[in-house]
């Protein structure tokens, strides 16, 4: 099966990782140069991917400050291709208090949290390992919302709206583990040999007017620990039938299987 | 630990902040009236107050001992400003990257006769004279000081009173040495009370008296809803403390009741419907109680209480909407 890579992805990925070692004096001078900003400009920063935009919650209490607004942080490389939908996380006065949202930027609504599973921490703004991105259709009707923790993705969020409305939300994230761990059956008996580290480096949706399919590319090793003496390197690709709700096709390709590093 | 500040060396200054503070700050709220807006200027570490007719300064705190957070930081101080817009309470924070750096909670009062019209209540001893008010009247123990110690207070908003007589808060202590060692735990468990606005003082009705000798919860396990206020009575108006979870179960209860006949009643290609129905409105509640416990800015078992609260409200406007539908032939 072939998949489409998403170069778009695989940048994004490592420009999170620069973020994440790096994060808070640039992230600092984004908030800083956000600041120093009139408030109603629209955007924030020039037209970087990781440009900030404002975002204003659904009426609030007078007198009480809009947690929308002032603890969240909209990034314009998470809105739709019809710019109408957006996805929202805290900055550090939430953390850890706040979910991340999808939005509707149109109307100033929060259509909903995205739904993380219980072992992962919603993304927010400077948190160690974390990352968040998203791919949508392009039809705007439905998006891929990955949240990392360290090693992998912690969520694979597949969000499909209707009507303006969240219609349905799935989490990938266990069932891709579960199919791309055969490679720990396939050499030694050593917990390490499971697939432990993994990045999603390619992901594209194939719409027709009978189906709707989100294709996705991972990438992965067993010892990105260096404990084992064997490393174990491959590709997950598989295709996510919406409709359907289920992968309707997956394949597991080794790479590379090296002892000792070589 | 780090060194811990907690003395605030703010001062009510007139309408002399710099114009360059202006330049980095942002909005944080606007009054109920319309007339004036909070800010915070974080690069010059002022907390600003400004005619929103023509942006005429009306006070400025300038929170100089935040200049020594790490820089990177995000504090921000959070205004909740009275429903009459005379009043403006501060809670106290902890810096989110240097816990140790604290914010005292501040009390504002507009007197428009005064140049700048806000003054400090209390000066910078709010969050004390509220916790020796509840030490007093609760009879709460606590540990005398040693020679080196030094006690801090946290004070949390939970609610302004619809005539704006009463503030809620919720008010915890803690013992820290000067070296910064906490020798009595962390600042709980909390206690409710009201800061009368008319009498200037803080006060306890039966509600807040039931909530606060409710027996605290042992560290790790859940505080109990029955402990716990989110809505100030107005002077006058007092009632019962209700639990947000038996509102929330009873609601729950006749909705499940109401939506079992409806069902009852359709064909099986109407019940996959209103099945469908069921379960959108479900997100849609849990959303709407996500979204309130946000806009109001609540922590923990407020928080829970909160979101309970605004289920069984949703509840009840389900159960409505279900039942005309059950009426019709």
């Amino acid at each position: 099966m072939a998949v489409t890579e998403n170069e778009g992805g695989k940048n994004r990925r490592k420009w999170r990782g620069m973020l994440t070692i790096y994060n808070k004096p640039m992230v600092y001078a984004c908030f800083l140069a956000a600041l120093s900003s009139p408030i109603n400009q629209a955007v924030y920063a020039d037209e970087d991917d990781d440009a900030t935009l404002e975002f204003h919650g659904p009426a609030q209490r007078p007198g009480y400050p809009d947690p929308f607004s002032i603890a969240y942080i909209l990034r314009k490389n998470t809105l739709s291709p019809d710019t109408r939908y957006g996805v929202i996380f805290p900055k550090l006065l939430l953390a850890g208090a706040g979910p991340d949202f999808v939005v509707d930027r149109q109307n100033s609504a929060v259509l909903g949290a995205v739904e993380v599973n219980e072992s992962t921490t919603p993304y927010y703004e400077h948190q160690n390992y974390g990352g968040l991105d998203v791919w949508w259709s392009a039809d705007s009707a439905a998006a891929l919302i990955e949240i990392d923790k360290k090693w992998m993705p912690g969520s694979l969020v597949v969000i499909e709206i209707k009507n303006g409305t969240i219609e349905r939300q799935t989490d990938l994230s266990d069932q891709v583990e579960k199919l791309f761990s055969p490679a720990k059956a396939k050499h030694t008996r050593s917990s390490e040999t499971e697939v432990s580290d993994y990045e999603v480096s390619g992901v594209k949706w194939k719409l027709t007017e009978k189906s709707k399919q989100l294709q996705i590319r991972c990438e992965g090793e067993t010892n990105s620990r260096g404990i084992s003496q064997y490393t174990w390197k491959g590709t997950f690709a598989a295709v996510w039938d919406l409709d359907k709700r289920r992968f309707i096709e997956t394949e597991v390709t080794q790479t590379s299987f090296t002892r000792d590093g070589n | 630990m780090k060194t811990f500040i907690c003395v605030v060396t703010g001062v009510l200054v007139s309408a002399t902040a710099s114009v360059a503070a202006k330049d980095t700050s942002i909005k944080l709220t606007t009054a109920p009236s319309g007339e004036y807006a909070v800010g915070w200027a974080s690069s010059e570490h002022v907390l600003w107050i400004a005619s929103t007719k023509d942006g005429t300064d009306l006070g400025d705190i300038k929170l100089s001992h935040l200049a020594d957070m790490e820089e990177g930081s995000e504090f921000i101080p959070l205004p909740f400003i009275s429903p009459d817009s005379n009043w403006i309470f501060v809670p106290s924070r902890h810096a989110e990257v240097d816990p140790t750096l604290e914010l005292e909670a501040l009390l504002l009062h507009q007197v428009p006769s005064k140049k700048p019209p806000f003054e400090l209540v209390l000066a910078l001893e709010f969050g004390r004279h509220a916790w020796e008010f509840l030490v007093k009247e609760l009879k709460l123990k606590t540990s005398e000081l040693g020679a080196d110690a030094r006690r801090v207070f946290s004070v949390h908003f939970v609610d302004w009173s619809e005539d704006s007589g009463r503030l809620l808060i919720s008010v915890g202590s803690s013992v820290v040495s000067s070296k910064d060692t906490w020798l009595e735990g962390d600042p709980n468990p909390f206690y409710f009370c009201y800061f009368n606005t008319h009498s200037g003082g803080f006060e306890l009705t039966e509600r807040l008296r039931l909530a606060d000798q409710v027996p605290r919860a042992e560290p790790g396990e859940a505080v109990k809803l029955t402990a716990v206020v989110t809505s100030a009575e107005s002077i006058g108006k007092e009632g019962p403390l209700r639990s947000p979870e038996g509102a929330f179960k009873e609601a729950d209860a006749r909705l499940n009741g109401v939506y079992n006949q409806l069902i009852g009643k359709l064909g099986p290609a109407q019940q996959a419907m209103l099945r469908e129905e069921q379960r959108a409105w479900i997100r849609s509640r849990d959303n709407e109680a996500t979204i309130w416990v946000l806009q109001t800015w609540s922590s923990d078992s407020v928080a829970d209480a909160r979101s309970l609260e605004r289920k069984a409200a949703y509840t009840q406007a389900r159960i409505k909407d279900l039942e005309e539908r059950l009426e019709r032939p």
